[in-house]
């Protein structure tokens, strides 16, 4: 499909309250996209081209009871795309990896096994771990935010959990496994 | 145990995301509200190149005979006049873009304006944009040039430095494209389908100015 230059000037014309919603939702999509990618310029790419889509149904979106929850999903779905094409280019995880530590006074005793652990995850189970731990969403709205099942949500959690222990017990014996 | 590891979890996400600086969603908030594209994604930044560089596959073309006055005036940051074409090009009335199979295309993609000339069954295109510093498509081309130095190379005509991108021997597609700085502020870049030659696309390039 044809995504024209033009059709994005035409939906100036009509994406009222649409400024407002990029004003309080670029931030938290840009940290969300952060979180799954690891790579801040991959992250402001996602961000907007996650907004932008958003613009391009405007009218219907800001009909939504949650706009932010439509572009969300619009990111994680971007998001789960790069990581994956990244997996298909490179071999190497790149969630949670940023060797710009900026404040390295922080106490990294704790969280940083724990961050070093969320390395290893499938990318399934780290957008889970996203959504339902940073975004604070339920089961069923990480379900819906990610478009798959409770069920699915459940399972990635708890093998995510599963292998994290494994992870942080024993960093050499990695369990197998998404 | 789990709950402790829960909350582990969630702390240790909530001290990467502080890790993002303010300045982020600024960018991303400038680029989207002032619907200019101004990051496209990287992915996307092949498939602009080589779409800009295919654009005769999908022109529809209209013929206007070139004359001495400016070819036609692109952008706005400041405007720039397109002052010369290779002989046997003309400005294509409209310049619609297809994608390339298996070419993502990013709004924006589409060049500002573009030059048709036609042999016969075959047809050579190029296409020029601009863009003001730091802005639009043509940084993120920038960028992803310097990633591929095998198919980068550096010249100066008429006193301006350009830096040229064959997309065949970067292995990253066909044609060629060349971006130079126009003002100090602002990007143009210039492209070519195969066949179009370096010499015609510095042409173009020598015939771009800033324009009041």
């Amino acid at each position: 499909m044809r995504r024209r230059w033009s059709g994005v000037l035409a939906v100036q014309q009509r994406r009222e309250g649409f400024d407002a919603f990029v004003t309080t939702s670029a931030d938290r999509l840009t940290r969300a996209a952060y979180l799954v990618v690891g790579d801040l310029a991959e992250a402001e790419d996602l961000a907007q081209e996650a907004l932008v889509r958003a613009a391009a149904r405007w009218p219907r979106v800001r009909q939504m009871a949650n706009p932010y929850g439509y572009t969300r999903k619009v990111l994680f779905h971007l998001a789960l795309e790069e990581v994956s094409r990244r997996h298909r280019h490179a071999d190497r995880s790149v969630l949670l990896i940023d060797p710009r530590h900026d404040d390295p006074v922080e106490d990294l005793a704790a969280s940083y096994d724990l961050s070093e652990a969320m390395t290893k995850l499938p990318r399934g189970q780290r957008a889970t771990l996203v959504l339902r731990y940073w975004e604070q969403l339920s089961e069923a709205e990480t379900a819906e935010a990610l478009g798959c099942s409770v069920g699915t949500v459940k399972s990635q959690t708890s093998k995510a959990i599963v292998r994290l222990r494994g992870l942080l017990a024993d960093p050499a014996r990695v369990p197998t496994g998404t | 145990m789990t709950s402790d590891l829960e909350t582990g979890i969630a702390e240790a996400l909530a001290r990467r995301a502080c890790q993002v600086p303010d300045g982020a969603a600024a960018r991303v908030q400038q680029a989207v509200v002032t619907a200019r594209p101004g990051r496209v994604r990287r992915s996307a930044v092949v498939g602009a190149a080589v779409v800009l560089a295919a654009t005769a596959t999908a022109v529809a073309s209209t013929q206007l005979a070139t004359t001495s006055a400016a070819v036609a005036v692109i952008g706005s940051h400041p405007r720039l006049a397109i002052n010369a074409v290779p002989p046997g090009f003309g400005l294509a009335s409209t310049h619609h873009v297809q994608p390339l199979p298996g070419q993502p295309v990013s709004a924006g993609a589409e060049p500002q304006a573009a030059f048709v000339h036609e042999t016969g069954s075959s047809q050579q295109s190029i296409g020029v944009v601009e863009s003001p510093d730091g802005q639009g498509w043509v940084p993120k081309i920038v960028a992803f040039a310097s990633s591929l130095p095998a198919g980068v190379t550096e010249t100066t005509s008429d006193g301006r430095a350009m830096t040229i991108v064959d997309l065949a021997t970067a292995a990253v597609g066909t044609g060629t494209l060349l971006y130079f700085d126009v003002s100090g502020s602002t990007w143009a870049l210039v492209s070519g389908t195969p066949g179009v030659t370096v010499s015609q696309l510095v042409a173009v390039a020598d015939g771009i100015v800033t324009r009041a």
